[in-house]
């Protein structure tokens, strides 16, 4: 594997009620930056470009507290996926436009509800 | 620290040695007893989904004796949203399992003891807090699933434990020692019994100075010296005994009960969590039957399932579009969907003990419990009608794969013509299992008796809603000077 692989730490909601297959997302995101990106379930390794929250419906419940200070980014349902890809291809490029810090998941979170 | 997964909890349990009868005989080897077995891969789910990224925000906690991760089951809730998780966590597995996967009992027990103990020792400068506390770190460390016991078998109903005909029809001291008491007694209806580690047993009903020596609370290794388990029949339970998994419904996962029968057994000191403090009988089995109302987010799990099955079986009929199944199936996720209202609600509204514990609002822990004896039933009956009579008319597996007739029920039980029939006649046999087969126990009559018979939770919605403020509102409204 290159050494340009970046790390994407993913965190889950829980899915207690998924609307859709989350597993199954993260594995498109990673075929359609195949090569340039890997994922890693938080806790298994502590190094990381990025953080990925996927949340498996719009209240957004995850847990964020035991996740490293990343860039972070976020997906509550497949529609949301195209512009997930384009935002992680932008930070590989170097582009930084919707990299979501913390205090913004938050906020987001609180709209959404 | 040890966080268990499928594999290891199974293997745990084949180091215990538990007196288990069934069918009038020991059984020898409870792990792979085929009847058993099913609720211990049940149980074994709570181990396994916990290292699956995709569902460890609900399945992990971090104690906050050590700050480890730990199994949620064995966490006392640290805030509301440590609550509002578990009821998530109870719609998970429900899902999942499609069964009552017996392990919230002991979290139940082990929240409440957690408060009660803790107040027990702020009246009586007792240090029952300090035990259980010291219990309740060998449990998380040693990720254990723990029944807990509650139900009596309670003999005459009119009668308090000391009037009953047999003393033993309530849980009682029957010695003390200065290094324990010794116990006799029985546990009915004990879900998960033998797929468990510890038992943690508590008073059934609030109990009077003449009933201190039932009053008690402890825990036990599950296989003490004197502990015996006799095995609750279900309703199809020996189809698990036959060739084939079709007639099963559920091929994977199950529940159980058991009577549990305490033949003097020793308990330590340091196990005892209660010891003749009466008046607080009542406010240990209020904790433990709050928490254990909002359990019962488990059934909406368990109604995902059977929705999802009824959506299926009017498929597999070629029904799917007919107005009227459309309607049963919105009315069955309208039940369901306000079931899981009831109990996010009861757990968002909860709030923070002395002890620190979070407990979840007593009010709507009730409201939600009084709802879930009802709405399974309405949407079991709405899966029946939709799957249709075959349902239960269905031959077996057996007839199925016959050389002799087989090709008979193929040929007659065939309905969309893009569905083999086999998964036609399985999605028929789950909707069975769940309605009236070994699954109904879980799904429709624990849900009328389990954490308490509908009646109980009336009382406490009567206690707990304020009937003075309102009316006082009403009249304030109607413009009547007070």
């Amino acid at each position: 594997m290159s050494e340009n692989v970046k790390t994407i730490i993913v965190k889950y909601c829980g899915g207690c009620n998924p609307l859709y297959d989350r597993v199954e997302l993260v594995r498109r995101v990673e075929e359609a930056l195949s090569n340039s990106v890997r994922f890693t379930p938080v806790g298994e390794e502590k190094e990381g470009d990025a953080v990925l929250v996927v949340s498996g419906c719009h209240v957004r419940c995850a847990g964020t507290t035991d996740l490293p200070l990343l860039p972070m980014f976020s997906i509550s349902s497949p529609e949301e996926l195209p512009g997930l890809i384009e935002r992680i291809r932008g930070m590989l490029e170097g582009r930084t436009p919707g990299v979501m810090h913390r205090e913004d998941y938050k906020i987001d979170k609180n709209r959404r509800k | 620290m040890t966080l268990m997964d499928a594999a290891a909890y199974e293997e745990s349990l084949r180091k215990l040695n538990l007196v288990v009868y069934m069918f009038g005989e020991r059984v020898e080897n409870v792990v792979d007893d085929p009847i058993i077995r099913p609720s211990m891969e049940a149980v074994a789910a709570t181990y396994d989904l916990l290292h699956r990224p995709e569902h460890e925000d609900l399945m992990s906690a971090v104690s906050h004796l050590t700050g480890n991760k730990i199994n949620r089951f064995c966490h006392i809730h640290q805030s509301t949203d440590d609550l509002v998780k578990k009821s998530k966590m109870g719609r998970l597995l429900g899902r999942h399992t499609a069964c009552c996967f017996q392990r919230c009992v002991g979290m139940d027990a082990l929240n409440a003891l957690s408060i009660v103990t803790h107040d027990i020792d702020q009246k009586h400068a007792t240090s029952y807090n300090r035990r259980f506390l010291d219990y309740l770190a060998y449990v998380q460390e040693n990720d254990l699933t723990c029944d807990g016991a509650m139900t009596d078998p309670k003999g005459d109903r009119g009668l308090p434990p000391h009037k009953q005909p047999d003393p033993d029809a309530f849980l009682r001291v029957v010695e003390r020692r200065v290094d324990g008491i010794v116990i006799r007694g029985a546990k009915a209806h004990q879900t998960g019994a033998v797929n468990s580690h510890e038992i943690i047993v508590m008073p059934t009903i609030s109990m009077r100075e003449e009933d201190a020596d039932y009053a008690i609370s402890f825990a036990l290794p599950s296989d003490a010296d004197g502990i015996v388990y006799i095995m609750g029949r279900q309703s199809c339970d020996t189809r698990k005994l036959e060739e084939g998994t079709m007639d099963r419904g559920n091929v994977s996962y199950g529940g159980h009960e058991a009577l549990v029968v305490f033949d003097d057994v020793f308990v330590p000191n340091e196990r005892i969590f209660m010891l003749g403090e009466y008046e607080f009988a009542g406010d240990l089995v209020e904790r433990f039957a709050s928490y254990h109302r909002q359990s019962y987010a488990c059934k909406v799990g368990v109604g995902d399932v059977l929705i999802g099955a009824a959506a299926t079986a009017a498929e597999y009929n070629g029904v799917a579009r007919a107005s009227h199944i459309k309607d049963k199936l919105i009315e069955m996720n309208h039940l369901n969907e306000t079931l899981f209202c009831g109990c996010i609600a009861c757990a968002s509204e909860g709030g923070r003990e002395p002890s620190g514990t979070y407990c979840v609002n007593t009010l709507l822990a009730n409201v939600h419990k009084q709802n879930v004896t009802r709405f399974p039933y309405e949407i079991a009956r709405l899966a029946q009608d939709i799957a249709g009579g075959l349902m239960v008319t269905l031959p077996s597996e057996a007839d199925f794969r016959s050389e002799a007739v087989g090709a008979w029920m193929e040929k007659y039980f065939k309905a969309n013509d893009d569905v083999p029939t086999e998964h036609r006649l399985r999605i028929l046999r789950l909707i069975e299992n769940l309605t009236l087969g070994t699954a109904a126990v879980g799904y429709l009559t624990e849900s009328m008796h389990g954490a308490g018979s509908p009646q109980a939770q009336r009382i406490m919605i009567s206690r707990y809603a304020d009937m003075a403020e309102k009316q006082k509102r009403a009249r304030k409204l109607a413009g009547i000077d007070e």
